[in-house]
């Protein structure tokens, strides 16, 4: 039980952090229907320039709390990420608006790799160790003293995604910004005819994507303890796969396929050992019972595979249920 | 049709001669790719006036009007709204000038509620109480609206959808409003209704250029017309007119002539 509770925890983390980042991939795809493959190296790039500031704030031995050096990482990877969101759209996207849908998913992935490329460049080729500032206190969970705990990391992370999600939905269904961003996505055309800056509104879209993705950038290399310029690649993959899980272009769909994506991701890490454990079937072989009486352990997939859930998510969510579990379907759209 | 629907006096007979019209169009040219769909219109609208464009499906009406807001790219020619070239200007900039359109097919944001619909129509608007007083407005011209003021537009009936494009378009506070079609695939009752508040918002003193395949209607409810076919202006004069005229009794309006 306390396995479950510990896997449930880091799970919803983990999920939270999931669902910030499938926000950005769902929020673009709503309103300009792109995939904007670029978005995981975002999500990097607010990890590093984050990752800079600490550490040039605790070797310099500011006399600030750790917390308020997190903070100020965060306070400049956000409009730096911002920064890069708006420059993707005006300069990449915008120009191939009416092109093929092919032109911009292309360009997208070419854009991932011309990040991830410039960050190699910048920040160097190997994984830089974030520096664990903030003193981690785990609280148990259960009376069991080697039981599940939640850490302050986990709990503050948790706190700014929620507070994150709450923002933004505010922002989109209460603001007039919001309800205009909403008509966009659904009728361009239309939207300009009520007096709306459709190119402004796209702009807009990708500046909160950027400033949303650099937050969780910082939120993982917090967690992690570290930070690479290949990072935002398997994250943006599993993020993207969260927003397909709850339907694409839908922002309640993301919240609900991240924090889903990184419950299953961690559940399975957490027993997928225990599971494909073969000693479950000593009886049946002479070698495999002489095997077992060594190592009680012989596991065929570890936890190793943790990454592996997400895309069998990702693969059974496209061939049974294609638009998403909170997604319409695509002949609702007409 | 019932003797309600009549247009107010003309404008043009009030005041003639006195004053630009609020839209021209010179010489216009649209073109989707290499095909040209309207091929060098002359048209003008004066302030006031209420001005029919008809024509067959595929004369070139609706892009007509996609060539004054901005949708379509003009080939050629020159669109002057207010004695102010806007050729080729964004449909965004032109709403703040008093332009509004209600686009074929009404295009209402069917996610959106009636509300949030209504309030998109005052975008360019700043004065809270002056959109909260035109929405009541609204709601009274359209009372079914208010009923449902909470639901999206999706869920509305194609009439219903036409008075929420109506309404919406009247929440900018135009001066010259575009309508493309707006009795498209609505009830007979349904399109009396449209054309009721169509002469209501005429008499309020808007501009307005109405694009109709209801030749018949059009002609009763408006004080000048155009007629359009394969993008040329074929035929253009004073409604009563163009009603009496054989040419178009017999193209248009199932008489024999």
């Amino acid at each position: 039980m306390d396995i479950f509770i510990q896997q449930l925890i880091n799970g919803v983390t983990l999920g939270s952090v999931y669902a910030i980042v499938a926000l950005g991939y769902t929020m673009v795809y709503g309103i300009i229907q792109l995939i904007n493959f670029a978005h995981g190296e975002v999500v990097m790039i607010g990890a590093m320039v984050a990752y800079s500031v600490i550490v040039a704030l605790a070797g310099a031995g500011a006399p600030l709390p750790p917390l308020a050096i997190v903070l100020a990482g965060a306070l400049v990877a956000i409009p730096v990420c911002m920064a890069v969101g708006f420059t993707l759209e005006r300069v990449a996207y915008r120009p191939l608006r009416r092109a093929p849908r092919l032109a911009p998913l292309i360009t997208a992935i070419g854009l991932s790799i011309i990040l991830q490329h410039l960050a190699m460049i910048v920040w160097s080729r190997n994984p830089l160790p974030y520096p664990q500032i903030v003193k981690s206190v785990s609280y148990h969970l259960t009376g069991n003293p080697n039981g599940a705990t939640i850490t302050n990391v986990q709990i503050a992370i948790l706190a700014v995604s929620v507070a994150m999600m709450a923002g933004l939905m505010a922002l989109v269904y209460k603001t007039r910004l919001g309800i205009a961003m909403r008509a966009t996505a659904q009728n361009q055309a239309v939207a300009g005819l009520m007096g709306i800056d459709v190119n402004k509104v796209i702009a807009l879209t990708f500046v909160i994507a950027g400033g949303l993705g650099s937050v969780a950038g910082v939120m993982v290399g917090t967690y992690y303890g570290i930070a690479h310029y290949q990072m935002g690649f398997l994250l943006g993959l599993k993020a993207f796969s969260a927003a397909v899980l709850g339907g694409i272009g839908n922002l309640a769909g993301a919240m609900l396929g991240g924090m889903l994506l990184g419950i299953i991701e961690a559940l399975g890490a957490g027993y997928v050992g225990d599971l494909t454990n073969l000693c479950h079937f000593a009886d049946w072989s002479e070698a495999l019972a002489q095997r077992c009486a060594v190592d009680p352990n012989v596991v065929l997939f570890g936890s190793n595979y943790q990454d592996v859930f997400a895309f069998i998510v990702l693969i059974l969510v496209l061939v049974f249920r294609p638009s998403g579990l909170l997604g319409e379907r695509v002949a609702d759209r007409a | 049709m019932s003797a309600s629907l009549t247009p107010g006096p003309s404008p043009a007979m009030r005041e003639r001669g006195d004053v630009t019209p609020l839209l021209a169009l010179e010489k216009l040219c649209v073109a989707y790719g290499g095909i040209q769909a309207v091929k060098g219109i002359d048209l003008t609208v004066g302030r006031g006036e209420l001005v029919c464009l008809i024509g067959a499906n595929g004369a070139g009406k609706t892009t007509t009007l996609k060539g004054i807001t901005g949708l379509q790219p003009v080939r050629s020619g020159r669109v002057v709204y207010d004695g102010e070239d806007i050729t080729g200007q964004p449909s965004f900039r032109l709403v703040q000038r008093g332009l509004a359109m209600v686009p074929e097919g009404r295009g209402v944001f069917g996610g959106l509620t009636i509300e949030e619909n209504l309030a998109m129509g005052a975008y360019t608007r700043r004065d809270r109480q002056g959109v909260a007083a035109d929405v009541e407005r609204v709601f009274e011209l359209f009372p079914r609206l208010k009923e449902r003021r909470r639901q999206t537009a999706g869920t509305l009936s194609g009439g219903e959808q036409q008075m929420l494009a109506m309404g919406r378009s009247l929440m900018s506070k135009p001066r010259l409003l575009l309508l493309d079609e707006p009795s498209m695939g609505l009830a007979p009752l349904m399109v009396q209704k449209v054309f009721e508040t169509v002469l209501r918002v005429s008499a309020e003193g808007v501009t307005i250029l109405l694009i109709e395949q209801n030749a018949k209607l059009a002609l009763e409810v408006s004080h000048r017309g155009y007629v359009m076919e394969s993008g040329e202006i074929t035929l253009a004069g004073d409604s009563k007119q163009l009603l009496g005229d054989p040419a178009v009794r017999a193209a248009y309006l199932g008489a024999s002539a």
